[in-house]
């Protein structure tokens, strides 16, 4: 089953707030994905934020996007659907490489990361070339 | 569970704590191969890295067939034994194995705060 299948029938059984933070103040959670190996953001990148249930561990989609020209993807949340939790980020990687006529070691990228304090900004880039990746905490 | 005695194993591991500058030693990790046909994890192996860091013999070469392969890493636990906080519960690399003839090395640098991983030899 393709990647975009996938999504689609995502976006259907569960329902996401894909308008998220369109007007108003900056997402207290943002993104950056940088092309290293050419030196270029990695626009047009397809992206999906997910929080984790604590009960069921069962994983809800909050919003998806796709990182604009510079490589990023602003509005993702609200600082009131930004509650302490377990969430994962998901980078189309592979998908992204294809778009440009070349393949991936890395199908997709998925970065879970635990957020206990939401008063608090959070950046979570993705450095990537074909054959690697990096991700860190930034503010 | 673990790969065959004989012969090294064709992908292999290395993890390193970058915030402390040494291999991150006892950290549990899992190795899983999707089933491309039901799109569920098959658990392959389960281990411990050693005190370099390592993980020998996590699957044989008979075993290793092209694929999309997980290697999941319980990073958060690991720094709870050290008395520490980290931002990533886990770490979870998935990777596609095109030819299973080569070596495959996948490494994870490590710090309570970044990771990075790359595609080695």
């Amino acid at each position: 089953m393709s990647v975009q299948r996938l999504q689609k029938l995502q976006g259907h059984i569960v329902s996401a707030s894909k308008s998220a933070a369109m007007a108003g103040p900056s997402s207290p959670l943002t993104t950056h994905v940088l092309n290293t190996a050419m030196g270029v953001p990695g626009s047009n990148m397809a992206l999906s934020l997910s929080r984790q249930d604590p009960s069921t561990a069962a994983w809800s989609l909050i919003t998806t996007g796709t990182t604009n020209a510079d490589g990023r993807c602003p509005g993702l949340l609200t600082r009131e659907m930004f509650t302490v939790g377990v969430y994962r980020m998901r980078f189309e990687t592979a998908q992204y490489w294809e778009s440009l006529g070349e393949t991936c070691f890395y199908p997709y990228v998925e970065i879970v990361f635990t957020i206990n304090d939401p008063s608090q900004k959070f950046h979570v880039p993705l450095l990537l070339s074909r054959f690697s990746y990096s991700t860190y905490r930034g503010s | 569970m673990a790969a065959a005695a004989s012969g090294s194993s064709p992908l292999t591991t290395h993890v390193l704590n970058s915030g402390d500058g040494v291999p991150a030693a006892r950290l549990a990790l899992s190795l899983h191969r999707l089933d491309s046909n039901l799109l569920i994890w098959n658990l392959l192996t389960v281990g411990t890295t050693n005190e370099d860091g390592r993980c020998p013999g996590l699957i044989s070469s008979e075993a290793f067939t092209a694929g999309m392969y997980k290697l999941r890493f319980e990073t958060g636990a690991y720094w709870e034994r050290l008395g520490r906080t980290s931002f990533y519960p886990y770490v979870e690399v998935v990777f596609t194995i095109s030819e299973p003839q080569q070596r495959f090395h996948v490494p994870l640098l490590l710090s309570r705060f970044s990771y990075s991983t790359y595609r080695g030899s």
